[in-house]
């Protein structure tokens, strides 16, 4: 069943690996751009009212001058952290519902334990999600070697650990929409939506938990409770996703 | 030897739609049973509950045993009546990841019977014809070895020659002593295939008998239009020109004086079973 999986969905890996690389290239390629802008931005006369968008930006712009940063905030922070719950969709919104929207799942379900097919296809698509999302937290790590740079082991950490857990969120909440809906479109959009309303909601106060992004842009601000809510309601989509995929018929 | 025997099988789906009521059946090994009847009938359902791809009310027994998943998965292949496979692998990937899904699949002969149907175990699943999909499917299905074979709608989409094929190979499976449940909307293969035939009709049985019971149970007589305790046994009737009517009877041979029994043929017998049935239940 493995090989099912790994021939149905290479593809797909292949196609975010090279999209991503390109992306992490083209920021290392353009980082003294970056920094020109950045400059031309902070030393300009019209700097005050820029400053008010882009937050506090004292020392920001030198900041940015140095490899750590630049990639926290570049790469972590911003053009991988922001895909991370995008990713968790990608590799879970057509897990089930793609077999049962082209008819392939009554050869599945009549031949192996549906609890084993749960396991194994939940287990596969999650371990070449998070192998992947791991080798893109580690493009800084290696680059700092080829560029002569310092960049610290635990930072690695602390932001793989939290890009991991929220990819775990979302790839648990689109495989339960992809059993309980059977239908790819319905399941990418059921997760979208879920993704949009608790994003909105984590604006309000007290409610900041809901939002994903409060976990990997601050996860050295990240609780033991922020951790165990993660958890907890992945846990929670997965035992349902399994029950329900147990029951249903096909 | 082995038995299955389904017992007051029902299906509500969630929408309320009853689409079993209370069906009971048995059928043994070295029989081949065709449940046939009109669209929506039921014979998908049937064949997906004993499968246990659907949830039911009801039993199914196995060997005198409540029927469970691993009987299905050790005991059972399933031919669905949507033929689809994977569409991204070749032919021989795709044979190659069947037999390690299920060790039960004999990959050796499977591609020597594509082979000798000409189909080109190098292309792309994709690349084939509808008919060599479901040919691949089938050939699948009838090189797993298994006890109970529930083939839904086997036939569909094959050209004359490998129909008749596919026939024989299902005949030979009945003569090693496989349950067989086989469904169809083509009544002469009905006939060519099956030792018995269950006819369903929204959700219900109509007829389960042996085919050969059946032809010789119904009689049909051509009459003028009549009134009288001679209706009242015919289950269904039409009129073929302004004063002449075909009535249909089950066990029923005491003709009226002025009648000329015809011959009916299975179809005729299906066609006034489906279409008398409220007459009949």
């Amino acid at each position: 069943m493995f090989y099912k999986e790994i021939h149905e969905n290479k593809n797909k890996i292949l196609v975010l690996f090279i999209v991503f690389f390109a992306v992490y290239a083209f920021l290392i390629i353009s980082k003294d751009q970056v920094n020109e802008l950045f400059d031309n931005i902070y030393y300009n006369e019209n700097s005050e009212i820029i400053q008010k968008f882009i937050g506090n930006t004292d020392n920001f712009s030198e900041k940015l001058k140095g490899f750590e940063f630049y990639n926290i905030s570049q790469w972590y922070g911003k053009n991988l952290g922001q895909f991370i719950p995008f990713l968790g969709i990608i590799f879970g919104f057509s897990v089930f519902s793609k077999e049962k929207e082209k008819n392939t799942i009554s050869f599945l379900i009549t031949r192996i334990k549906r609890k084993t097919i749960f396991i194994k296809k939940y287990i596969y698509n999650i371990l070449s999600g998070v192998l992947l999302v791991f080798i893109f937290d580690l493009f800084p790590l290696i680059t700092s070697f080829f560029v002569n740079e310092k960049f610290s082991l635990n930072i690695f950490g602390i932001y793989t650990f939290s890009h991991i857990m929220v990819f775990f969120f979302w790839y648990s909440i689109s495989v339960f929409f992809s059993v309980v809906l059977s239908d790819s479109i319905k399941s990418f959009l059921g997760s979208l939506i879920v993704f949009i309303i608790t994003v909105s909601l984590g604006f309000l106060p007290f409610l900041g938990f809901l939002n994903s992004y409060f976990f990997m842009q601050n996860p050295y601000y990240m609780t033991a409770f922020n951790v165990l809510y993660i958890a907890v309601i992945s846990l929670a989509f997965v035992f349902l996703s399994e029950k329900i995929f147990i029951k249903k018929d096909y | 030897m082995s038995v299955l025997e389904i017992k007051n099988l029902k299906k509500v789906y969630i929408s309320g739609q009853r689409v079993l009521k209370k069906i009971n059946f048995k059928t043994e090994s070295g029989e081949v049973l065709s449940v046939i009847g009109p669209n929506g009938a039921g014979k998908t359902t049937t064949i997906k509950s004993i499968m246990k791809i659907i949830g039911y009310s009801g039993e199914i027994f196995y060997n005198g045993k409540v029927i469970t998943v691993s009987d299905v998965i050790k005991d059972f292949v399933y031919l669905p009546e949507n033929k689809e496979l994977y569409e991204s692998y070749r032919v021989n990937d795709l044979i190659w990841m069947f037999s390690e899904t299920d060790k039960r699949i004999d990959s050796d002969t499977l591609i020597k019977d594509l082979k000798n149907n000409g189909i080109d175990i190098y292309k792309r699943v994709r690349k084939l014809s509808n008919g060599q999909k479901s040919l691949l499917y089938i050939l699948t299905v009838l090189n797993t070895e298994a006890s109970v074979y529930l083939l839904d709608e086997p036939l569909n989409s094959l050209d004359p020659i490998i129909r008749n094929d596919v026939i024989k190979r299902i005949r030979k499976l009945s003569y090693q002593d496989k349950i067989i449940i086989y469904t169809s909307h083509i009544l002469s293969d009905v006939e060519t295939i099956s030792d018995r035939v269950v006819i369903l009709n929204n959700g219900k049985i109509l007829e389960d008998d042996y085919l050969d019971n059946i032809k010789s149970k119904y009689s049909a007589v051509c009459t003028g239009n009549q009134t009288g305790d001679f209706i009242k046994n015919s289950f269904f009737s039409y009129n073929i020109n302004e004063n002449e009517y075909i009535y249909y009877f089950r066990d029923y041979s005491d003709y009226p004086e002025n009648s000329e029994k015809i011959n009916i043929s299975f179809e005729d017998i299906f066609n006034a079973l489906i279409r008398g049935d409220k007459n009949v239940l």
